[in-house]
């Protein structure tokens, strides 16, 4: 896991590397496996008449992919325990477009020494390249005695 | 397994299960999805096989997964909130089964919601990633944003 988290003030932000969203990694998300019958599957997250079917006149990026972002910086800095103990509560305040850029990140919010061991509390988003939030939430993980030494 | 759409279904109903293998193949693609080539991913670690990226189980565990997802003509389903836990590691080469149990629906401000649980558990009924969903139903055309679309 990350050393910083463990030694780091209350406060302090920890930020993922940013990504641009492409259509070729939404088109992965959403399509199916690639090795379907039929790649990629048509809905209103890969295609364009699906989604005006559905009364929008784009596609709309699934928020599962940058939750996949958010998730992936979380085992980054709890490492291995948040396999076990990982917990993470969100909300998506707005859509992203094809091409955004997005960026994890977390802000250390307690410090707290339990009987299973240190549990370590954040306030998390993932934000765009204009420093819109598009998922806000929190994450927690208490890591074992091991771990926190 | 039943036959209700799925803004019918109530508190105590499931909708069908899901059982899938995780290839090497597939979770590459879901890192692929994420740019996120860490190497528990790729690699094995003290004799097991990689891991499964969570995104992979989450993109896994909408209840639009289930074979038994019935959406009313007209309709449309967004997410709305998530709360997840994670409790053991998926291997890659595992099979896992999700299961879906409806745990409260309501409506609010005309829409209605509808909050449900997926339990994502490996081939040995461990339970690997819980999730604990909301969600809303609406007729199409009148939402502007389908944040989390819930598409198959």
């Amino acid at each position: 896991m990350s050393a910083d988290l463990l030694q780091a003030p209350l406060g302090q932000v920890f930020a993922g590397r940013a990504r641009q969203l492409t259509l070729a990694r939404a088109l992965a998300l959403s399509g199916g496996p690639f090795d379907a019958e039929v790649w990629p599957a048509k809905n209103l997250h890969t295609d364009l008449n699906a989604a005006n079917d559905a009364g929008l006149s784009e596609i709309v990026v699934s928020g599962t992919q940058w939750e996949g972002y958010l998730v992936g910086f979380l085992v980054e800095l709890f490492g291995m325990p948040w396999f076990g103990c990982g917990e993470l509560e969100i909300k998506i305040p707005r859509s992203v477009r094809i091409g955004e850029s997005l960026q994890p990140k977390a802000r250390l919010e307690s410090r707290e020494a339990q009987a299973g061991g240190l549990r370590l509390a954040l306030s998390v988003w993932v934000e765009n390249q204009d420093g819109a939030q598009v998922m806000v939430g929190s994450a927690a993980c208490t890591l074992p005695p091991a771990a926190a030494a | 397994m039943n036959e209700k759409f799925a803004h019918e279904m109530k508190a105590g109903d499931q909708y069908e299960p899901l059982e899938f293998v995780v290839t090497s193949d597939l979770n590459q693609q879901f890192l692929y999805c994420v740019e996120d080539y860490n190497p528990i991913y790729l690699d094995g670690r003290n004799g097991m096989p990689p891991l499964v990226h969570p995104v992979l189980l989450m993109h896994m565990s909408p209840r639009t997964r289930s074979p038994s997802y019935r959406q009313a003509p007209g309709m449309g389903s967004a997410f709305a909130r998530d709360r997840s836990r994670y409790t053991n590691p998926g291997y890659v080469g595992s099979r896992f089964r999700v299961t879906w149990t409806v745990t409260n629906t309501y409506e609010q401000r005309g829409k209605i919601y509808q909050d449900y649980v997926a339990l994502v558990q490996d081939e040995r009924g461990a339970d690997i990633l819980r999730r604990d969903l909301a969600s809303t139903f609406f007729m199409l055309g009148k939402v502007k944003t389908y944040a989390l679309g819930e598409n198959k």
